[in-house]
């Protein structure tokens, strides 16, 4: 599978996905004029990679503020996951917060609290 | 599905059964079957319309559960999307408290204050009324960092700090000026009321408790007041208040000297 990599605007995060490395990373706000669009090959790169690979994946998330549609969309890729790990599948996320704003965990949890797949939510430097 | 167009009801179950808005309908095989055997099976009518009932209502309690299902995804996703937009005005709300107010007294700083002034001073002009300015000096503050730490000199500054801006009054504006230096605007108010105002200002940094830091121990503040003159430009009215202030350092100190 192709390597995913989307560099990083004022309103858009940064967005590496590594097949070899069964890695998807995250970074940065997310506030797309149309999220729907931004989205589009990230959703379609998890979909093939779940669908024609059976190794594991990880999702690595450094997001700070997410707008109403992108958070639409994070839960359609945890869907993803979450069928996948029903299904099985070694899948995981990592959502990694700035100790220095504790409110983003509350928000993590509201994520994570429909997922039974692996969800980890650390403080990072 | 409106049963009211077909003439008997053996037509409706068989609409029913082609339609294919109900093809995922779990019930399907069993009325297909029985629709089929009707006559083998010698199955009553009654009993078959039963089922075709219950197969509508099926249907509709499956579209219910999907209506529920994303009814309730969208309020999450609203509620975590309000939670994003209140942590953001939370943010703006520190960034502008970190522009306009001094982080270690809390008290408005220049940025904040100057605007007020331009704006009091354009009032001022134009109603002819009076507007005072007074600036304030620590007295001999450099001490009590030598003596005791800047750490407790932060502690002190900051008491006295809150001791003006107590005695502030509610549409006055007072801002830390520099290190430990004050300024009070009063706003609309002759020289008069503002001397009062001042010496009671210079009395409550007098009478600061300072116990807990050492015995004998007490602060004081110089003051320089004055007040505006017709057609000045503000930064006029500043250095004035800066020159009485120097004359109650030159007299004694713990004073308020006034240049009208």
């Amino acid at each position: 599978m192709n390597l995913l990599s989307i560099e990083a605007t004022g309103t858009t995060p940064k967005i590496l996905c590594d097949a070899d490395q069964g890695l998807i990373s995250m970074e940065g706000d997310s506030y797309p004029e149309n999220s729907f669009e931004f989205f589009k090959d990230l959703l379609t790169w998890v979909e093939e990679y779940l669908e024609t690979l059976s190794t594991p994946l990880k999702l690595e998330l450094r997001l700070i503020y997410l707008n109403t549609s992108s958070v639409k969309i994070l839960m359609d890729i945890f869907d993803l996951l979450e069928e996948a790990h029903i299904k099985e599948r070694d899948v995981q996320v990592i959502w990694f917060y700035d100790i220095r704003n504790e409110r983003v965990v509350e928000l993590a949890e509201e994520f994570k609290e429909d997922c039974t797949f692996p969800f980890l939510i650390i403080a990072a430097d | 599905m409106d049963t009211s167009k077909f003439d008997n009801q053996h037509e409706w179950i068989k609409a029913l059964i082609d339609d294919p808005a109900y093809g995922d309908n779990p019930l399907k095989p069993a009325l297909v079957q029985l629709f089929q055997n009707e006559k083998k099976s010698r199955i009553k009518l009654d009993r078959l319309m039963s089922l075709a009932d219950a197969f509508g209502h099926l249907h509709i309690e499956t579209l219910i559960a999907d209506y529920e299902r994303l009814a309730k995804r969208l309020e999450k996703i609203t509620r975590i999307s309000d939670r994003y937009q209140k942590n953001m005005m939370d943010l703006n709300q520190q960034l502008q408290q970190a522009a306009f107010y001094d982080p270690l007294t809390k008290l408005p700083n220049r940025r904040f204050f100057l605007p007020k002034l331009k704006e009091e001073n354009s009032r001022s002009q134009h109603e002819g009324s009076p507007f005072c300015l007074a600036m304030l000096d620590i007295d001999f503050f450099k001490r009590f960092n030598d003596d005791f730490g800047h750490e407790v000199g932060d502690v002190i500054l900051c008491r006295i700090a809150k001791a003006i801006s107590v005695n502030t009054r509610e549409n006055d504006h007072c801002a830390r000026w520099g290190g430990e230096e004050f300024i009070l605007l009063l706003r609309n108010t002759p020289v008069l009321i503002a001397t009062g105002v001042m010496e009671r200002i210079r009395k409550a940094v007098n009478s600061i408790d300072l116990s807990d830091i050492g015995e004998g121990i007490s602060s004081s503040t110089s003051i320089g007041l004055t007040v505006c003159r017709v057609g000045e430009n503000y930064n006029d009215t500043i250095k004035r208040a800066d020159t009485a202030l120097l004359q109650a350092k030159r007299t004694g100190r713990n004073r308020v000297e006034i240049i009208e």
